[in-house]
């Protein structure tokens, strides 16, 4: 079975690029702790967190990691359960996963592996709707991330 | 990351400037820097300044500074090694089953 730990930033940017489903088309399970599923739930991604994929998942032992609590509990639930692959868009979030041995990926990531198992044909009308849907991406990373994609 | 700011509220009231408000500039320029330079996450944004994760990363949009400016090329480079090994098992696993 297919598991994936997400932070709450990408499901915001994934529920503003209009593509919170391929998560459940990529995964069997999308584990969030109780403290993302708090964070989703004061926003727009309040809805997306309801669909079938998304399992909210306790954490036992919640390390005491410098940073949001979102943040922190995903990192702990994904080392608790021994899942390494993990879903976040925060730098240091993501310096902390790899400290930790984890395998963090950003959201953009997950719209490129999309691509490229053949889930969507093009990455750049997900990014022009995360930037109408006021998700901020700096020109010379949309040109990166589009030229990942081959879609330059 | 720690830095003091010393403002002489006097000089601003000169300038005839509301110290209230420059004081509120001076921390959010400080929030923005400590954010870009990684030593902060968009999570604690939102816990210090009694935002949702949401208006956190609309925040920092607001002032220029995208939510993937923290995504610099090192970080960049990581995620893509992750990506490519990512969708080598994803495949992988996808043929098995099939």
């Amino acid at each position: 079975m297919s598991i994936i730990v997400c932070d709450t930033c990408s499901i915001i940017k994934l529920q503003k690029g209009g593509v919170i489903d391929l998560l459940g088309e990529v995964y069997d399970k999308v584990y969030i702790p109780y403290a993302v599923k708090e964070e989703c739930f004061k926003g727009a991604a309040k809805e997306a967190i309801k669909k079938p994929f998304f399992e909210v998942v306790p954490v036992r032992v919640v390390l005491p990691l410098h940073m949001g609590a979102g943040e922190r509990e995903s990192i702990s639930l994904a080392l608790e359960l021994g899942i390494e692959d993990i879903l976040t868009d925060d730098k240091r979030a993501i310096n902390s996963a790899i400290k930790n041995n984890l395998v963090p990926m950003t959201a953009f990531d997950f719209l490129l592996i999309s691509k490229e198992i053949g889930l969507i044909s093009q990455i750049k009308p997900v990014l022009d709707q995360m930037r109408i849907e006021r998700e901020g991406i700096e020109e010379w990373k949309y040109q990166y991330f589009l030229n990942e994609a081959g879609e330059l | 990351m720690s830095v003091q700011l010393v403002i002489d509220v006097d000089d601003w009231l000169i300038e005839g400037k509301d110290p209230k408000k420059v004081e509120e500039q001076m921390k959010n320029a400080l929030i923005l820097d400590e954010y870009k330079n990684g030593d902060i996450s968009i999570g604690q944004i939102a816990e210090h300044t009694g935002r949702t994760i949401e208006e956190a990363m609309e925040w920092v949009s607001s002032h220029r500074l995208s939510s993937t400016d923290t995504l610099t090329p090192e970080i960049l480079a990581i995620t893509k090694q992750n990506r490519i090994a990512h969708i080598k098992k994803l495949k992988e696993s996808r043929q098995s089953k099939q």
